[in-house]
């Protein structure tokens, strides 16, 4: 395995700083304010692109768990731990963000709604399997356990998606393209895109890690070299 | 409400300013010790 990030900062954590700030200039700058929310609704240009990345990271934590249980390769393990990882923390910074979005407009920090629900059961579910493997010592255990885990806890995935259409919820539904001002798009395409290649740098560093530790969990022991080793294999031979 | 309806969110700038700085923040620090975490195991296996 590579030691160097060296083309991991080039192909993927530049391209993001550089589309993450044209975004963020764009959206706080550029771009008008909405007509019903002002200002506030530029907190939108950053809420909506963590909220793609956490699905995006979440689907690829999925995707890992099921080819490690498929194919038992430690590899897509590694990859789990960091897509695990990277996916609290964006839901975690999804739910800040939300209950910042939500004061001026709701008048509250939090609500038991049902798309703020089910997002907090994500977070809680996902924090639960990053302690699950800080817990576990034993790699094939910790992998298999997390890897169901993960695929259990993804059954919330496609339920925070469609909570604000299934239930009478105070969060908006999806827009489409069709439905965003182009003033309004251009910022969350820029953000989005730079979502996506900063998570990529992310799990991919993080993956680096995790494979190094399972490297250093799996290897064998050193060979002894003790007196008793020495007769131990005099005697063999 | 009304300050909805009348299209005057008291405080806007505050809230948006407040959401981005915490995202900034939070990336920031998860990055750097992220990168510090890879390159002392890289020191550490050399």
């Amino acid at each position: 395995m590579k030691q160097s990030i060296r083309g991991l900062v080039g192909g993927l954590f530049v391209p993001a700083l550089l589309l993450l700030a044209a975004g963020t200039y764009y959206g706080l700058v550029i771009a008008p304010p909405e007509a019903h929310m002002g200002e506030t609704q530029r907190i939108m240009y950053i809420h909506v692109p963590t909220a793609w990345g956490a699905m995006l990271a979440l689907t690829w934590a999925a995707v890992c768990a099921g080819i490690f249980l498929f194919s038992g390769s430690f590899k897509w393990d590694s990859r789990l731990e960091a897509a695990i990882e990277v996916s609290v923390l964006l839901c975690f910074l999804l739910s800040v963000q939300g209950a910042i979005w939500a004061k001026p407009t709701w008048g509250v920090w939090w609500d038991w709604d049902p798309r703020l629900t089910t997002v907090a059961v994500l977070l809680a579910a996902f924090l639960g399997i990053s302690a699950l493997r800080h817990f576990v010592d034993e790699p094939v255990r910790r992998a298999t356990w997390s890897a169901v885990a993960t695929i259990v806890g993804y059954i919330d995935v496609p339920i925070v998606y469609f909570s604000v259409r299934w239930w009478n919820s105070l969060h908006q539904q999806q827009s489409n393209l069709s439905s965003v001002s182009k003033d309004f798009l251009l910022p969350l395409m820029l953000n989005g895109f730079g979502m996506l290649f900063f998570i990529a740098f992310l799990m991919s560093v993080r993956a680096r890690v995790a494979a190094r530790r399972l490297r250093e969990e799996m290897a064998p022991p050193p060979e002894e070299t003790n007196g008793e080793s020495i007769l131990a294999t005099e005697a063999l031979a | 409400m009304n300050n909805i309806m009348n299209g005057t969110l008291n405080g806007g700038w505050s809230f948006v300013l407040a959401a981005y700085l915490i995202t900034i923040l939070a990336l920031t620090l998860y990055t750097v010790q992220l990168v510090a975490r890879h390159r002392k195991g890289t020191r550490d296996e050399r």
